[in-house]
């Protein structure tokens, strides 16, 4: 049964995630019917059009039904069609997902040996000007607005000076220069909010760590302070960060939506963004599908990782 | 830890006594001042209309220059001062409202109630905040009371996490059993021993989750689900500012700077808080 | 299984699209990139009738029947002569000679005839004015007859928004449309590119460029940086804002001979404060026009109270309600209203109605009005407005060269709604329509413009300034008044 437990648990968080994003989509004002039309959806001409289009979609079906089809169809594994483009929900998600994870990805990986490098820097350096300078960095990093750092980015490097493009998405394989170059700008962004975020982290637990006995033993038995740093608080300090990181991909997720809007990505959240605003409740709701599942199980992934490298933490 | 210091030291602590400190809560009450009594702080009207004078560069009489509609820049953010502050505050009040109450039974029972709890927080931790604002904006019309509803169901995870941990921590100590075998009942064990105790902590987030708010707000005027005018907030300005990258930078740049400086000032005041309710770890 | 998915999955990670390869490997050189506001996802001509659609997709993947130049003049599209009886009610029209859809099938006036009826079958602004047609009528391979039962003046220009699919398309059109157009279209990735590629067979001149990309940019900012940085070579429709902050030496201002696009504020006629028409009125005396084009439109456009545009046979030069606060509060008082609180509707992504509206509120403010400005989600507005749930609503629409299209499309629903009480409009839009004699429709309009301004159930904003943004190495790019970039006759100089 306590097996069970986190299984049932996860299972949960799904059926209640879908379920409240179901009901609140219909209860949001917002008909995708009269959106089809514009607005000339009110005359009287074009009303028998109007119902059409509701039968079409099944949007004339009491919402308990509604429902009752989306839940056996999510349980076959059918997320649907679009209401506006007639594409598969699964293909749309699946032509999307490769430019978000990439930029997650990216970010992740270039926020991580940057924030390691400062906050160790300033964690050995405590108290001086080089440690409230990487701080005070830190600290701003975290608090600047995403798309307004986007906008000056694209102003600067991308209008300005010309040194990468201001927008779109390559593929990796079809020309990975390009895709590079592409991804620079995008990266950069997202990535300093994370710089801001594992900086501090990685200084507090560091700092904690210096100042465990084990390491004023050392010490006292004259290794090199530089050699204890790295190989003592590094492994002490640094697992925590995979934990961290793993809550902090819902937050990247939310960034995402608002950088790939800046730099025209054709990432999920531009196109959860989208269908939310054209009220596309299949594809809306096969993303968010898609996205809770994906947060919860890089989040278990996080913690089994952590597990394996502490074996004091399986118990 | 000295879980068992009475309330008043504990909470005592937290006024500021080194020199950064100092400086800080000196801010602070600035910008208090400047949210309550704007007009002591800029001579011009934040919602003036000058067709004469649209997109000036700054100058002394308007130090960030003028916006789309002739006004003065500075004078706009320092009137939405006020709004912003109620928006990140409002929505931390609100947040605690409710997870401070859930927090403690979900730690202090455990069980059913904690799982369910925990099933909640974590549900509201997976939902993407984008889409549930234009959920809320859609149903409830763009305002400060939608944004602080938004904002304050965004953070009661974080809050409920916090204080479930710290009770889970206290009801394991002395203290706390001695009280429950004396034969005290658990709204008074929740209250009298527990509450004060954890009190501190929550405190100390207050500011980090204020200084989220504004970056939020920011983000959602960002795609259009702000306050209206003439109503301001420093989100609503960025909106209107992005349109001036090219022609206007200095305006962008005014009100994003200020943005930016406001939440990174509230961000440190809450590692010093955390410094000085924690003194054995100080490391923030 | 598994494994299939996991390589599936690796290919997505790694791989492009099959549509992104080529056009990121296409010379660029022969590639026009044009940023728009908002993606296309349906590309059904008789099911998508957003203007959206009509303006990038219509006039390249598809002819209509008949077309507009760049100064609303009809032109022969597929068509290349028509021909009307003096009542307005039989209308034979000649097709081009040799024309192709894209699947190589020719144009046949039966497979016109079976776009017609389909378009007819849908209905909306688009199919209704073809469902007064009675009888379509294949006189021969090329030529093809439509009788209406009664006479309806404006069929020819409704024609212009009509766009002929190829028959074997009718099912697959939302993803695969088939039409004569000088584009085929080649794909949709969607937020990314709608890529369309030169149609070589087209029957008319051929474009001189062999790729046509849209892409979806929201912001117009942002599409103006995308310009600057070389990667987008004409904006399309962006904001008034952005249109008038050009460095000239970077990109050029494109402009139509004229602006069909007007702004207007509908008002709320039967219900609440504002059923009375003094109310109305008063409020219209409190409406700055000279102060909101300086400030909102940056001086560009013009600003008169005829709710047709300038540049329109029928408009009429009328006085309207001059800037005055005295005469506003006296129409207040007589009407008996104090501390009155009116809403604005508005959908997001409009910065100009914003500054218009907040222009109003101050002066407003001065005469003891209270304005409420609502900017919502378009999908909210479009509820709150199909649904005539307002005291007050902004609005724009392109006012086609027939003046009828204003009172059809803004005016009726007010008329046949409960929002405006006036029979005799009801009356005169009908007898607009049913004769053909340009002399009697222009005193009709006339009359109906006097009623639209006397009584307000529409006030006329102005009317927006219209244009694009063009790199400087794009030559030959036109727009038409309505706003539709006349893509096909664009050369790209190095």
């Amino acid at each position: 049964m306590t097996r069970l437990l986190p299984a049932l648990r996860i299972l949960a968080i799904i059926w209640v995630v879908i379920t409240v994003v179901f009901v609140t989509l219909r209860l949001t004002p917002g008909d995708p019917a009269e959106l089809l039309l514009g607005p000339t959806a009110g005359r009287q001409d074009v009303q028998e059009r109007l119902a059409d289009i509701r039968a079409q979609y099944g949007l004339d079906q009491p919402i308990p039904v509604q429902y009752a089809i989306f839940v056996g169809n999510v349980l076959q594994g059918d997320l649907g069609e679009s209401n506006r483009s007639a594409r598969p929900v699964i293909s749309m998600i699946a032509a999307a997902a490769p430019v978000t994870i990439w930029l997650i990805v990216l970010s992740v990986g270039t926020a991580i040996p940057i924030s390691i490098f400062l906050g160790m820097i300033a964690a050995a350096r405590r108290g001086r000007t080089l440690d409230r300078g990487i701080r005070s960095l830190a600290t701003l990093c975290m608090a600047v607005p995403s798309f307004w750092l986007g906008l000056l980015f694209l102003q600067w490097f991308a209008s300005g000076l010309g040194w990468f493009p201001s927008r779109g998405y390559v593929a990796p394989l079809t020309d990975p220069g390009g895709f590079m170059m592409h991804m620079a700008l995008p990266v950069i962004t997202l990535a300093i909010f994370l710089v801001g975020t594992l900086t501090r982290f990685v200084y507090t637990e560091t700092a904690d760590t210096l100042q465990r006995d084990y390491i004023t033993v050392s010490r006292a038995m004259g290794l090199a302070s530089r050699t204890i740093l790295f190989r003592f608080a590094a492994k002490n300090s640094l697992t925590p960060l995979i934990i961290v990181v793993g809550v902090e991909i819902g937050t990247l997720i939310g960034g995402a939506v608002i950088v790939e809007e800046v730099f025209g990505l054709p990432g999920l959240g531009r196109l959860l963004l989208g269908a939310v605003m054209s009220r596309d409740y299949p594809v809306v709701q096969g993303t968010i599908l898609v996205i809770t599942v994906a947060v919860i199980l890089i989040n278990i992934a996080a913690e089994m990782l952590y597990r394996y490298i502490t074996p004091q933490a399986r118990s | 830890m000295s879980a068992s210091a009475p309330i008043t030291t504990r909470i005592g602590r937290l006024v500021p006594r080194s020199p950064a400190g100092i400086v800080l809560t000196l801010l602070g009450i600035g910008v208090v001042l400047v949210a309550l009594f704007p007009a002591w702080f800029t001579p011009y009207q934040p919602n003036g209309i000058n067709a004469r004078a649209i997109l000036q560069p700054p100058s002394p009489a308007n130090p960030f220059g003028t916006d789309e509609l002739g006004s003065d820049v500075l004078a706009r953010i320092i009137y939405g001062t006020r709004l912003e502050i109620a928006i990140a505050m409002g929505s931390v009040a609100l947040a605690a409202l409710f997870a401070v109450p859930a927090g403690l039974l979900a730690g202090y029972r455990g069980k059913t109630a904690d799982w369910i709890l925990t099933l909640i927080a974590d549900s509201i931790l997976s939902f993407p905040i984008v889409l549930f604002a234009v959920m809320v904006v859609a149903s409830m019309g763009a305002s400060v009371g939608t944004l602080i509803f938004v904002l304050g169901i965004v953070f009661i995870p974080r809050i409920f996490r916090l204080v479930r941990g710290q009770t889970q921590v206290l009801v394991e100590q002395g203290f706390v059993r001695g009280a429950r075998a004396m034969g005290a009942g658990t709204f008074d064990i929740l209250l009298r021993h527990i509450l004060p105790n954890i009190l501190g902590p929550v405190l100390v987030i207050v500011p980090q989750l204020m200084a989220v708010a504004i970056l939020i707000e920011a983000g959602l005027s960002f795609i259009g689900l702000g306050v209206q005018p003439p109503q301001i907030s420093w989100g609503s300005l960025l909106l209107v500012s992005k349109n001036y990258y090219v022609n206007a930078i200095w305006y962008p740049l005014a009100v994003g700077a200020v943005t930016t400086l406001a939440s990174a000032l509230l961000v440190f005041a809450g590692d010093l808080a955390a410094n000085a309710i924690n003194p054995d770890r100080r490391s923030g | 299984m598994a494994r299939s998915g996991l390589t599936a999955f690796a290919v997505a990670l790694l791989g492009a699209s099959a549509l992104a390869a080529p056009a990121a490997l296409a010379q660029a050189d022969t590639t026009l990139t044009v940023a728009i506001s908002g993606d296309i996802d349906n590309f059904d001509p008789a099911t998508n009738q957003l203007i959206a659609f009509q303006q990038a997709i219509g006039n390249t993947v598809f002819d209509s029947l008949i077309g507009y130049d760049e100064n609303l003049e009809l032109v022969p599209r597929l068509a290349s002569s028509w021909d009307v009886n003096d009542d307005a009610t039989e209308f034979t029209l000649t097709l081009q000679e040799g024309a192709t859809f894209h699947n190589g099938d020719p144009v046949t006036a039966e497979a016109v005839i079976a776009s017609l009826e389909r378009s007819a079958e849908f209905g909306g602004v688009i199919g209704t004015p073809l469902q007064r047609v009675t009888m379509f009528e294949a006189v021969d391979e090329g030529t093809v007859r439509m009788t209406l039962e009664e006479g309806y003046a404006p069929f020819l220009t409704a024609l212009t928004v009509v766009f002929i699919l190829a028959p074997d398309s009718f099912e697959t059109a939302t993803s695969e449309p088939i039409g004569t157009g000088p584009f085929r279209f080649e794909g949709w990735v969607p937020n990314d590119a709608i890529t369309l590629t030169r149609n070589d067979e087209y029957w008319g001149e051929l474009p001189a460029f062999e790729t046509l990309e849209f892409r979806p940019v929201p912001d117009s900012q942002v599409a103006l940086t995308n310009l600057y940085a070389g990667d987008v070579d004409i904006v399309a429709e962006p904001s008034t804002a952005v249109l008038n902050q050009i460095d000239e030496s970077q990109a050029q201002l494109v402009q139509p001979s004229a602006s069909n696009s007007m702004a207007y504020v509908e008002m709320m006629g039967t219900t609440g404060t504002l059923s009375d028409v003094n109310v109305r009125r008063a409020l219209a005396h409190a409406f700055d026009r000279e102060s909101v084009q300086a400030i909102a439109y940056s001086g560009l456009g013009e600003s008169t109270p005829s709710p047709l545009p300038t540049s329109s046979w029928a408009y009429a030069d009328l006085e309207g309600y001059p800037f005055d606060l005295e005469a506003a509060r006296g129409l207040l008082e007589e009407a008996g209203v104090d501390g009155l609180t009116v809403g604005l509707e508005m959908p997001a992504g409009f910065p100009e109605a914003e500054q218009m509206a907040r222009v109003w509120q101050s002066s407003l403010a001065e005469v003891g009005v209270t304005l409420d400005i609502n900017v919502s989600e378009l999908s909210v507005w479009l509820d709150a407005y199909v649904s005539r749930d307002y005291d007050m609503t902004w609005n724009f629409f392109g006012v086609s060269p027939d003046p009828h299209s204003f009172f059809d499309v803004i005016l009726r629903p007010h008329f046949e709604g409960d929002v405006y009480d006036n029979p005799e409009v009801a009356e005169l839009v009908e007898a607009g329509i049913s004769t053909g004699d340009m002399a009697e429709r222009e005193e009709i309009y006339a009359e109906l413009q006097d009623i639209v301004v006397d009584e307000l159930p529409v006030m006329t904003v102005q009317s927006r300034p219209v244009g694009a943004i063009a790199a400087p190495h794009v030559e030959g790019f036109a727009m038409n008044p309505l706003g539709w970039g006349l893509y096909s006759g664009v050369t790209l100089a190095e």
